[in-house]
């Protein structure tokens, strides 16, 4: 038996790596924040620790920031402490307070209403803007997706209004339920993720020092990929901007598009596309979001080092990545992706049986899979 | 080989006794289709009647029950509640009693009235509260959600034709499908109804773990 202060250091791990998002004001639907709670569910949680499942670290590259893997003295340490009744350290774990000041929100006008069953579904809302620098975004209150259907939100800059002419195009009259349109959130040749992306696992997406996202006044489409959760549900991206430490030497971030354009997954078959992007200047890599459905099984993204591995692609525990350092990429180098897609019968998300063909399109039963790189110039042009 | 268990048997006063005082729900006679979300609280009981024989096994020998053991706080258990909705519409057309069971020792009963607003459980499917997880440890659930079929023995006991996953909705935590392809609880309602064993009398279930609240004590 653990003595106090091993005991001490493993609900420490319990509130480092699990109540960020398991705790009172987390992401997740089930809380983990009390004792008593932590005993309702701690045979749960300590089979998801030990497989792995949890914490859903899906990266296998060391170079972001955010969730890792844990080492298996970490979780040694936290199934110690499932088994324990050493009370958990709440406090360290807190996350941020939900964001009250409207000038830092970015929230569309109107909900949409999500079926209760069904599958996944891709949903872009529009949100007005003023002109302003930040360093990233979060939720504004994070405690709102533990009961929601969202699972991944993505956001670009449109400052010429394309999505808002959409959505008033889409329908004849504005009924309670309907905001946002069934669509991708890429605006023309700039992807959706262009100015960060948020999840259930992932409540906030922060640049590196020295880099910031530049957004003009106008609007910003929030393209949220959505689960149903049993019941009919209001789904609706509140996101607040994180503005701090943004000065005058700190340099514009841009993004990458690396679209699968042309899928043509047979039925029970799978298939590796590879991507490339050749890097005509000197560039600095400073995050990566790779995007997809049901098919999508695995992804690596490298220039020069692996950046970002996936093997074992999960949707429902996607995340962006933020580069720990910017990564250099000189002019003349590549950036290239191989995504691994599945449409056989093995395939767990699997949604046919027997297995269809499936062609890029919106989910659930087309694939729509994408690369965003998210990069600064070295010596920006003027 | 088909397991049988038998819970331990109350006099029929102390049946009577207890539901009257304790259960709101309008009382399904075995193979009726009366439907009705009002919540059964049959352990919240003097501690020397919770092992009284769950409204779930009560019914003449031969009656064919389902159960679907749910949570409120699972998100899996709770995904699947549309499916729990169709498949008590395939009982009732196969005259099979359905019962959504909240198998966790904490919740209360405004939890559970909550839930089954919000979730349209309400005037489609009988839930019932096992606090006391006597129903749960003796059929043998280990998972939100998690289904069985059982006939009963007309004395508080019965034969499990099948226990396990509902259907194949989630392939494991984080993995969704757009919808079942496999529908194992319905598919044995459907085979103990015309008198054939299930294709597989267990499926694993994907889900939540039940917390028991005592062990088991030789329950199962």
């Amino acid at each position: 038996m653990c003595g106090s202060a091993n005991a001490h250091e493993s609900t420490a791990e319990i509130a480092r790596h699990c109540l960020p998002c398991h705790g009172a004001a987390g992401t997740a639907p089930i809380k983990l924040d009390t004792p008593e709670s932590l005993r309702r569910h701690r045979t749960l949680a300590a089979l998801l620790v030990a497989d792995g499942t949890m914490p859903p670290a899906v990266n296998l590259a060391a170079h972001t920031t955010g969730r890792r893997a844990l080492s298996a003295e970490e979780r040694g340490r936290i199934l110690a402490a499932l088994e324990g009744d050493a009370p958990i350290e709440v406090e360290r774990a807190r996350p941020e307070p939900a964001v009250q000041d409207v000038r830092r929100l970015l929230a569309p006008e109107r909900a949409w209403t999500m079926p209760a069953r069904g599958g996944a579904q891709l949903r872009t809302f529009v949100a007005p803007t003023d002109a302003r620098r930040i360093r990233g975004i979060r939720w504004a209150d994070p405690a709102e997706l533990a009961q929601s259907p969202i699972r991944f939100a993505s956001l670009a800059v449109d400052t010429r209004g394309v999505f808002r002419r959409l959505e008033a195009a889409s329908r004849a009259e504005v009924t309670e339920g309907d905001g946002g349109v069934e669509s991708m959130g890429n605006v023309g040749a700039t992807p959706s993720g262009a100015i960060g992306a948020l999840s259930r696992v992932a409540s906030e997406c922060v640049l590196p020092r020295g880099f910031h996202f530049e957004i003009p006044r106008g609007d910003v489409v929030v393209e949220v990929l959505a689960e149903p959760i049993g019941r009919t549900a209001s789904v609706l991206p509140r996101i607040a901007w994180i503005e701090d430490a943004v000065d005058d030497s700190s340099r514009p971030v841009r993004a990458i598009a690396m679209p699968v354009s042309t899928l043509a997954l047979e039925a029970a078959t799978c298939q590796t596309q590879r991507l490339q992007h050749a890097v005509s200047r000197d560039v600095d890599i400073v995050g990566i979001m790779v995007k997809g459905g049901a098919f999508l099984r695995s992804a690596r993204v490298t220039a020069g080092v692996a950046l970002v591995d996936i093997p074992d692609f999960r949707m429902a525990f996607n995340e962006p990545f933020i580069l720990r350092a910017p990564h250099r990429v000189p002019a003349g180098g590549a950036i290239v992706a191989e995504l691994g897609f599945d449409n056989t019968a093995d395939n767990p998300q699997q949604p046919s049986v027997p297995p269809q063909p499936v062609s890029a399109g919106l989910p659930p039963f087309g694939e729509d899979a994408i690369v965003v790189v998210l990069y600064a110039e070295v010596a920006p042009s003027r | 080989m088909r397991p049988t268990h038998t819970l331990a048997c109350l006099t029929a006063l102390w049946a009577c006794g207890m539901f009257a005082a304790c259960s709101t729900m309008p009382q399904a006679t075995p193979g009726s289709t009366a439907v009705s979300t009002a919540v059964s609280t049959a352990d919240s009981t003097p501690a020397e009647l919770q092992s009284a024989p769950s409204p779930a096994l009560q019914g003449n020998a031969g009656d064919l029950v389902a159960l679907v053991f749910i949570s409120h706080e699972c998100p899996i258990a709770n995904a699947m509640v549309p499916d729990i909705l169709d498949l008590a519409n395939e009982a009732r057309a196969l005259g099979i009693r359905l019962y959504a069971v909240h198998a966790a020792y904490w919740v209360d009963d405004e939890t559970i009235a909550r839930h089954a607003r919000e979730f349209a459980l309400e005037g489609e499917v009988h839930v019932l509260a096992d606090r006391a997880q006597s129903l749960t440890r003796t059929v043998g659930a280990t998972v939100t959600p998690e289904g069985a079929v059982l006939r009963l023995d007309g004395r508080g006991g019965f034969e499990r034709l099948y226990l396990g996953r509902v259907n194949d909705l989630y392939a494991a935590i984080g993995r969704r499908r757009a919808q079942p392809t496999m529908h194992d609880l319905r598919d044995a309602m459907r085979a103990a109804k015309s008198g054939a064993a299930a294709a597989r009398p267990f499926a694993q279930p994907i889900g939540c773990f039940i917390e028991f609240a005592q062990p088991a004590g030789g329950a199962r």
